[in-house]
């Protein structure tokens, strides 16, 4: 899979962390307890979208040579 | 269906609200349709675009959220397709992508999307997004549904006539094929089409006294029918959608020596789509029976139309492409009054 493909991936599979994480934090009559958890869950898949481009510096191909 | 009753569905769909979710990720299609269920939408899923086309074309969605990369179809190929046809270009597409570089955008707009949602993407702003959406979806509807309006009044005066029976759709052909024939983009190829149903329109504002007499009209009355140009341009005039076929509309009576009505315009003044449907008019009229005269044989109403272009009334250039199309037996035949001949890509 090429360097693009994955990173296209990655962010397919934490946007749908994030998403569903959204919508059970909308869910009202929640304990504390457990919305705390799940911002936990948010702050952490925050924190690798913020991640992602770092794991993406891969030098760009060689010029072919004459 | 014949190709009149597509044109101009006269009931818009009666699923409002269903959004179609185009995504080879289970899990993100799964996600969109929790969120936008929870904003009353009613949602269907398709993996890849060909799936999308196939449920498209079955459910009528009212916006589509579609991902760009998928197998098979991609979002792009799949949006173009949409786009190109008449019967889908009005549903807003909305491509979802977890690329924001600019040029995954401009290919998407230069596909026609409406609209783009970046992944990771946040819930409150796509159910904005997809209301939004929604609003405008629905006035395209009301346009589609007030266009059928329209139609199906421009087919209740053929029906207040029994003579002309048929004229309408006779006309939508042949002035269609004459298009074709020139040459003309599929834009004015459709609003020759629609013209052809729609260049009487206005003789529903004409009394039945006047209409329907059986001998000569006295000059008053004659006035009294010219009408039936302006009363018409006046009825199309609120539609955007029927913007072309108005100069039909309003000018099909017109002459090239400024002697026709309602404004008496000269030479090139004459717009080309109502030239078109003037030639056409006359020789359906010449060539079917009316109370006050038998039907003509078509050499006949051919010679007419030279005579006319000797009086200078109409242009000789577009009078041969019809009596080609006469000559070479290249007019749509149509079978009881459906225009069946015609098969124009955009009435798919």
């Amino acid at each position: 899979m090429s360097e693009r493909n994955s990173l296209h991936e990655c962010k397919n599979q934490i946007g749908i962390i994030l998403g569903f994480v959204e919508l059970l934090l909308d869910e009202q009559g929640m304990p504390d307890s457990r919305r705390a958890d799940l911002l936990e869950i948010q702050r952490a898949a925050q924190r690798l979208v913020t991640l992602l481009p770092s794991l993406t510096t891969s030098p760009p191909p060689a010029l072919p040579t004459a | 269906m014949d190709e009149a009753a597509i044109d101009w569905r006269l009931t818009s769909s009666p699923k409002q609200n269903t959004v179609l979710i185009v995504d080879d990720l289970e899990g993100n299609a799964r996600l969109l349709e929790a969120i936008l269920r929870s904003d009353g939408h009613r949602c269907i899923a398709a993996s890849n675009g060909q799936e999308a086309l196939a449920l498209v074309d079955r459910d009528h969605p009212d916006v589509i959220l579609m991902d760009v990369m998928m197998p098979h179809l991609d979002g792009l190929q799949a949006c173009r397709q949409l786009k190109s046809d008449p019967a889908t270009r009005l549903i807003p597409v909305v491509l979802l992508t977890a690329l924001q570089d600019s040029d995954s955008r401009i290919r998407g707009l230069e596909a026609g999307a409406d609209d783009f949602i970046s992944k990771p993407f946040n819930g409150a702003e796509l159910r904005a997004r997809v209301r939004s959406l929604m609003r405008i979806k629905c006035y395209t509807d009301d346009l589609d549904s007030a266009e059928a309006v329209i139609m199906s009044l421009a087919l209740t005066i053929e029906a207040r006539d029994r003579t002309t029976e048929g004229h309408c759709q006779r006309l939508a052909a042949y002035a269609a094929a004459m298009g074709e024939a020139m040459g003309l983009a599929a834009d004015e190829v459709g609003a020759l089409h629609r013209g052809g149903y729609l260049h009487d329109v206005g003789k529903v504002g004409i009394p039945d006294a006047v209409l329907l007499k059986p001998g000569k009209l006295t000059p008053v009355e004659f006035e009294v029918l010219k009408q039936h140009t302006v009363i018409g341009d006046r009825l199309c005039g609120e539609l955007r959608s029927l913007h072309r076929v108005r100069p039909i509309v309003r000018s099909h009576h017109e002459r090239l020596d400024g002697s026709g009505y309602p404004d008496g315009l000269r030479g090139d003044e004459v717009p080309l789509l109502a030239q078109i449907i003037s030639v056409v008019d006359v020789f359906d009229a010449l060539t079917t029976e009316r109370p006050y005269k038998a039907a003509w044989s078509r050499g006949q109403a051919i010679e007419e139309l030279h005579n006319d272009v000797r009086r200078g009334w109409r242009a000789r250039g577009i009078t041969d492409v019809f009596v080609s199309l006469v000559a070479n037996d290249r007019l749509p035949v149509l079978a009881g009054t459906e225009a069946r001949a015609l098969t124009r890509g955009s009435a798919a």
